[in-house]
């Protein structure tokens, strides 16, 4: 390796540094109370406040997606996606989306379905 | 194109599917999505050092659409798609910079690989919060690129008795 690869690498860990913390500042949602936030491809499918917990499930096209509501927050329960990413992804809490590697957020790429938690004011 | 040609992207498009089924044989430690070794990335830059861009770009698209239709189906097609097209373009950029390594040019490749994922991602679902997971991929890209990279140059080195003389390459960097 060159002089050069090294100034290559600190440059791009420059960029994901500046990038995660400009992210973490300026994209959590915020709104009137805590809701979790469910997105079908980029619009928004339900809005569901977090003191009424409940299952919901969205269906479309013969894709379906078990998402879990509760006092705390959400996580995914059931898909029937190729690869199950979106059950690794485990539970957004209040208290644990300022340190997952997807914030406040569950992705299903193949479903195209994503929930967001927004902090309530 | 010639025989010669024909009969070495043959051979590169099979290697690379095999490294990229090996791959899928290597349990990660962990289940990030989108994150992986990126093994038949070796075989590009195999490419790009011995072959001109129109036969790499010509590997990549063959290699993303056999891998398509074997293991990743249609949509996993269109993310290797839009991840190998961005980094072929950021590889062939970075090697016309004479201080920059093999290994620098497969780190650039493999963080642009990722970046071209997300943007496929972001046509496809709400966005925001993939722009939070975009550091963890880039940092992601340097290791596995400096990775491949390494392993590349090697082969390179090894392989490189085996070149014809009237393509010379750039391997001495």
């Amino acid at each position: 390796m060159k002089k050069r690869d090294f100034h290559l690498i600190i440059i791009i860990l420059f960029m994901a540094i500046s990038a995660l913390v400009l992210g973490r500042l300026t994209l959590q949602g915020y709104s009137n109370s805590t809701e979790a936030v469910i997105y079908q491809k980029d619009e928004e499918y339900l809005r569901i406040s977090l003191n009424n917990p409940q299952t919901v499930v969205v269906e479309e096209n013969g894709r379906l997606n078990k998402i879990a509501i509760t006092e705390n927050g959400f996580s995914m329960l059931e898909s029937n996606c190729h690869n199950q990413y979106c059950l690794h992804q485990g539970e957004v809490t209040l208290d644990n989306m300022d340190q997952r590697l997807f914030g406040a957020w569950i992705y299903c790429l193949p479903n195209e379905v994503s929930i967001e938690l927004v902090k309530g004011e | 194109m010639n025989t010669h040609t024909v009969t070495r992207i043959g051979i590169l498009v099979g290697a690379a599917l095999v490294l990229g089924y090996v791959e899928r044989l290597i349990p990660l430690p962990f289940a990030l999505p989108g994150i992986k070794l990126g093994l038949a990335n070796t075989v590009l830059l195999y490419g790009l050092y011995m072959m001109t861009w129109r036969n790499t770009m010509t590997l990549m698209v063959l290699k993303v659409l056999l891998s398509g239709i074997l293991f990743a189906g249609f949509s996993g097609a269109l993310y290797s798609f839009s991840g190998g097209l961005l980094s072929l373009v950021i590889m062939l950029l970075m090697m016309q910079y004479n201080d920059v390594s093999i290994v620098g040019v497969s780190i650039s490749g493999a963080v642009a690989h990722n970046i071209g994922q997300v943007l496929m991602a972001m046509l496809v679902v709400q966005t925001r919060g993939l722009l939070l997971y975009l550091p963890v991929l880039m940092v992601s890209g340097v290791i596995t690129g400096m990775l491949t990279g390494v392993i590349a140059k090697n082969v390179l080195k090894g392989l490189s008795f085996h070149r014809p003389s009237n393509e010379v390459g750039i391997l001495q960097k």
